[in-house]
């Protein structure tokens, strides 16, 4: 553990704060204090777990995301925490010494390395879609993902298909957890992932040698067991009825509820309100634009259009929100049965004329009658 | 005798490319450069709100990652006519300008610095002469002796757990690599420092976009960041104290730091200055309104094109002269593939006829790439950092030539060098420069336009798709980190119709065009020496030099094409 | 099933001959009662949950107007679901109008004879139909397809309401829905059954109108005293 102290000292880190680091993360990860000193020491073990990084069909949102990590920093996840034997973006290798790299990894620590995938996986016309060194990205999923230790799939394209798989998915982009059935993936989905969820799920599968607990969808229940709705600021101005109405107006200044306006923490998990973006400063809702739902699966087509609460009905144009559709479905109930009830009065109109005028003079008789 | 070589995956990019190349007694001779990744964002957002596309093309790129969500909202702003705010023009434009600023510093220190900085060599430095180094360069504060042994001692901690990761099999002493001992250690100290800056200064963009990558307060009509120095879930003066910290240490890092490191390296690498011209034709859309007319008007950045080198001429820009042909991509047209479409008619169909999966090597007499080939006026155009600067240049924009005459008299050499690899990186560099001195500028108009009680930030006459007419179209402009790119839109019966962009990639990683031109990425490595051709660093240096952007660069609208699978209803 | 040939429109020249002989106990009072109370409960979980969709007033006409509004849906909600619960037990029960028993029998030949007699009637291809006492076939089939929707509705909007708490045992149970579709969709659904509901209450209350007038056997007060005039001959 020297080696360790050292690099702590060398980073200017007290011991102190490195516990307290390693709390505030177990914080994050909803476990209890007394786990404290195990999560230290699953920092402090010089087995730093070989990593391949592997991107496919990305923006490279995820990797960028990364960079912004800071607990620990990249720096840090770099030198001290991981090996990080393979990803295009940072590494200094290109072509075959790049690919030597994968490989010296993959055969030295078979079953053991931590596999991190970003990017969805286009399986359309034979995985031609996508190609790293000639191979396909289904391939290289299948190799690379088939012998890791620990599958994480960053991001929500590599979690469920994402933006390429977006409709009409014009290359058949799937999830990795799609081509790899059997094996467990941890998905941490968003657009990108928010980083500190990605340290926080490896320290957990350093500290307590497991994956964490996932909710249907394979997504840990630490970052995405509450919906962004219960845990948002301005929940309250929801609860009161308090609503932006339009951008810029009263409300938007003042932080009310987005909700109007096609906010979807209603309809999304994820740790947003409470973690935030680039160390604790800001989210979106924060900035006084909705959330879009990114952590759902197919949140491309469902939680669209951004700026509406619901999806439109399918197959009507882009104006055909759910309350015009709805509405004319009652209209149209109403004329049809408006239309039933005149044709009925037409076609009936002789004998209830007929009966009128018997009841008329039935009256007038009874009247005579009792004159 | 010709060998043919390959680099697939080219690493430190964004996304996925692949270079082949000739070589003829140690010199490249043909170049080609194949985009291997596509995803189709076009055609997924036909049929779409036009307010929604922002958020689909942004994930063109999450490095750029502001860009195509501009480029898209000025689009869409521009078929409905619709003018926004002067606060959203100005916020914009101090989102545009960190991101310039944030990406060309990754970019030169962890996507291009191990290009010619040998990690391993810097073991062997002498930290105190590291940092007498340092202090000849610049006052900058990290710069003491026990700075650079802590430093070395812990790259060295980390080579002897003999596990290298990122920088395993790089390219350690390699013939190629000339920086003294003390200048490597001196460039790992600063890589890992602009590790840690890079991320504090892009916090601007989570102030005034909630978040990075991918902020998220773009409108179509303005930005959703309210603004009002009476509120506190406001832009405020709290929150513009924020900002200009953040600038104030993107300025200090840019002027101590990566300034000073490139004038000091590049004396290194002097032969760079010949090699990796390509063909020398500069394309700069212009960017950055500054005055109250708004985009498109009052750029700060100037537009132009400049054909052959000749900074004499520097021409208008034409939209209508942008055209893409197919013809070496996976792609068909339906009037034949020799002809070259404007991207309003951008009529696309992929069709992959490359080798079957796993290949060695593309059959480059014919289609190679899914990256389409743009030209303007039928002719290969270079785009990005240098683009700008040799437009803004030969423009007479004071703060470029002043910065660029500095930069070159201090290297002893003329302007022609910048046609270059070398080039490239330096005027990346004096952008990053004069950006990072220009974004309190735009923050300060911002703040006097509050100080009159103008909180304005969404201009809402067009939000409602009611008050659009029927069918419209237009392009949006934006001079990205990478260099000019181009978003056109057609909408029809309020939705999206045909959704096309050409973007900065694109212009540079192009195949050849049916004339057999190449693009500018394979036409800058022609003439480019390699040492060992089992490890062709030199590839790597010209290829990072236009900071390549593949995801961006691959994408397609897919009219009449099949789908190849209908997506769930999830 | 009672079915008897009964009075139709050609015998309304004699309206004092169509007197009834006597009432029946038709519509039992749980029956009633639930019919009632699900009629609230639709009014109002109709306007809260429009609103919930659609804020269209604010703090300023309410200070807690939205989360009164969620309160007023749930506790609704719930009533209603306890409602229809309540009616599937009457309907398993030993009544005869409002139970299993009352199922038309697509098998039975009669039985269809007046299914196609009604749906004759409604699309003015003849103007005759059997009178009956209980539901006729078609509108029994309607109230199916409504209790179906009924069902849905109650289903999609507990697994909505649990996902304020996934490790709630609310969404134990009705949390596998969001492996079929998104919440989004989910959420969709609920909203627009809400119109079919709407559709089907325009449909309902012109058809009791246009059977009030028509057989005379009081389909509208019927659902207030339970009594209808016998018309069998």
């Amino acid at each position: 553990m020297t080696d360790f102290k050292g690099m702590l000292a060398a980073h200017n880190i007290s011991r102190r704060s490195f516990l307290k680091y390693c709390s505030a993360l177990g914080a994050m990860m909803a476990v209890p204090a007394t786990m404290t000193p195990r999560i230290a020491a699953a920092l402090e073990s010089d087995n730093r777990p070989p990593v391949i990084w592997m991107e496919f069909q990305s923006c490279t949102g995820d990797t960028e995301s990364l960079l912004r990590a800071n607990r620990p920093s990249v720096g840090e996840l770099i030198l001290d925490h991981l090996s990080l034997d393979y990803h295009e973006t940072v590494m200094a290798a290109a072509g075959d010494q790049a690919e030597a790299s994968k490989h010296a990894t993959m055969e030295k620590f078979k079953g053991q390395y931590i596999c991190i995938i970003e990017g969805s996986i286009p399986v359309g016309a034979d995985g031609v879609y996508c190609t790293i060194a000639g191979q396909t990205a289904v391939d290289i999923l299948k190799k690379v993902g088939g012998d890791a230790g620990l599958i994480i799939a960053v991001g929500s394209c590599s979690s469920y298909g994402g933006l390429p798989a977006a409709y009409p998915n014009p290359t058949g982009a799937v999830g990795v957890s799609e081509l790899l059935p059997g094996k467990t993936v941890i998905n941490l989905p968003g657009c990108p992932m928010n980083v500190d969820n990605l340290t926080g799920t490896i320290v957990h599968y350093l500290t307590f040698g497991s994956a964490p607990a996932m909710d249907r969808f394979g997504r840990p229940k630490f970052a995405y067991g509450k919906r962004i709705h219960d845990n948002c600021e301005r929940r309250g101005h929801f609860d009161a009825g308090q609503y932006v109405e339009n951008w810029g107006d009263h409300g938007h200044r003042q932080g009310w509820c987005l909700y109007k306006m096609g906010c979807k923490g209603p309809a999304s998990f994820h740790n947003c309100p409470t973690l935030r973006w680039n160390e604790g400063l800001s989210w979106p809702v924060m900035a006084g634009h909705g959330c879009v739902g990114c952590s759902e699966p197919g949140f491309f087509d469902t939680m669209m259009p951004m700026y509406q609460r619901l999806p439109n009905v399918p197959g009507f144009g882009v104006e055909a929100s759910a309350l015009k559709i709805g509405g004319a479905i009652v209209g149209a109930s109403a004329a049809v049965f408006a239309t039933h009830g005149a044709v009925t009065m037409a076609r009936n109109w002789k004998q209830v004329n007929q009966a009128k005028t018997e009841t008329r003079e039935m009256i007038k008789e009874t009247t005579d009658a009792e004159k | 005798m010709a060998n043919k070589i390959v680099v697939d995956p080219v690493t430190r990019i964004e996304g996925h490319l692949r270079i082949e190349a000739t070589i003829e007694n140690g010199v490249i001779t043909d170049a080609w450069s194949s985009a291997t990744m596509f995803r189709g964002v076009e055609t997924i957002l036909k049929d779409r709100d036009p307010r929604d596309a922002w958020y689909y093309t942004q994930r063109f790129c999450g490095v750029c990652t502001t860009v195509h969500s501009l480029a898209s909202i000025r689009a869409v702003e521009n078929a409905l006519n619709i003018q926004i705010p002067f606060n959203a023009e100005m916020i914009r434009n101090i989102i545009m300008g960190i991101q310039n600023v944030q990406d060309h510093m990754i970019h030169f220190y962890h996507l291009h610095a191990l290009d010619w900085v040998d990690v391993v060599s810097a073991l062997s430095a002498d930290p105190k002469k590291t940092a007498a180094l340092q202090q000849s360069i610049s006052p900058w504060k990290f710069s003491s002796e026990k700075y650079f042994q802590g430093i070395q001692n812990r790259v060295g901690a980390f080579v002897k757990t003999g596990k290298l990761g990122p920088f395993t099999n790089g390219y350690w002493g390699h013939a190629a690599m000339k920086l003294p001992a003390e200048a490597n250690l001196m460039a790992v100290a600063h890589y890992l420092e602009a590790l840690h800056i890079q991320k504090e200064i892009i916090k601007i963009q989570a102030i005034l976009g909630s978040k990075n990558p991918h902020p998220q307060t773009f409108l179509v009509g303005g930005m959703s960041i309210p603004i009002d120095p009476n509120s506190q879930n406001a832009i405020n003066a709290d929150k513009i104290a924020q900002i200009r910290q953040h600038i104030a240490m993107a300025k200090e890092f840019v002027e101590q730091v990566y300034i000073p490191d490139v004038l000091a390296v590049a004396p290194f690498y002097l032969e760079w200055a010949g090699i990796g011209g390509g063909h020398k034709n500069y394309l700069s859309f212009g960017d950055f309104p500054e005055g109250r007319r708004g985009y498109p008007n009052d750029f700060w950045m100037p537009a132009g094109v400049i054909m052959n080198g000749d900074l004499s001429n520097i021409m208008p820009v034409d939209q209508q002269k942008i055209t893409e042909y197919v013809t070496h991509s996976w792609y068909e047209y339906s009037a034949g593939d020799g002809v070259g479409k404007h991207p309003y008619e951008g009529e696309t169909n992929g069709k992959y006829t490359g080798p079957k999966p796993p290949y060695d090597f593309l059959d480059t007499d014919n289609k190679y790439s899914w990256a389409k080939a743009p030209r303007y006026d039928d002719k290969p155009m270079e785009v990005g950092p240098l683009s700008r600067m040799l437009v803004a240049y030969a423009s007479g924009h004071k703060e470029v030539t002043d910065t660029v005459n500095l930069v070159l008299g201090k290297l002893g050499v003329g302007p022609e060098v910048l046609f270059s690899t070398l080039g490239r990186t330096a005027a990346r560099a004096i952008e990053t420069l004069i950006m990072v001195n220009k974004m309190s500028d735009w923050l300060d108009a911002l703040v006097a336009n509050m100080k009159t009680g103008d909180y304005s930030i969404h201009n809402n006459e067009k939000w409602e798709p009611s008050s659009w007419p029927a069918n419209a179209r237009g392009y949006g402009f934006h001079e990205a980190p990478r260099g000019a790119l181009g978003h056109w839109v057609v909408i029809d019966n309020k939705s999206i119709k045909n959704y096309q962009a050409v973007v900065p990639t694109t212009w540079n990683a192009s195949p050849r065009d049916p004339a057999g031109v190449r693009g500018q990425y394979e036409e800058s490595l022609i003439g480019t020496p390699i040492a060992d051709p089992q490890r062709p660093l030199e590839i790597l240096r010209t290829m990072h030099s236009f900071d390549p952007c593949m995801a961006c660069a691959v994408h397609l609208y897919d009219e009449g094409g099949n789908p190849v699978s209908k997506a769930k209803i999830l | 099933m009672a079915e008897i040939s009964g009075t139709s429109v050609d015998k309304v020249e004699q309206p004092i001959e169509c007197a009834a002989r006597r009432y029946l106990y038709v519509w039992e009072g749980p029956v009633r009662i639930i019919h009632w109370l699900n009629f609230f409960c639709i009014i109002i979980l109709s306007f809260t949950g429009y609103f919930i969709h659609d804020p269209f007033m604010s703090s300023a006409q309410h200070p807690y107007i939205m989360g009164h509004m969620r309160h007023i849906h749930y506790v609704t909600g719930v009533v209603f679901s306890v409602s229809i619960l309540a009616r599937l037990y009457w309907f398993l029960g030993d009544s005869y109008f409002a139970s299993w028993r009352a199922i038309p029998n697509p098998f039975d030949k009669n039985n269809r004879k007046t299914f196609w007699a009604y749906i004759r009637f409604y699309t003015f291809l003849g103007k005759e139909t059997p009178h009956l006492l209980g539901h006729n076939p078609v509108a029994f089939c309607a109230y199916t397809l409504l209790f179906l929707l009924f069902f849905l509705q109650i289903l999609t909007g507990f697994a909505l309401w649990a996902q304020a708490d996934p490790y709630s045992s609310l969404y134990a149970v009705t949390g596998w829905i969001f492996g079929l579709v998104s919440n989004q969709w989910v959420r969709w659904f609920h909203f627009m059954v809400m119109f079919l509901i709407a559709g089907f209450v325009i449909n309902h209350i012109y058809s009791i109108v246009l059977f009030d007038f028509k057989s005379k056997s009081g389909e509208i007060s019927s659902i207030f005293s339970g009594w209808k005039p016998d018309r069998r001959d």
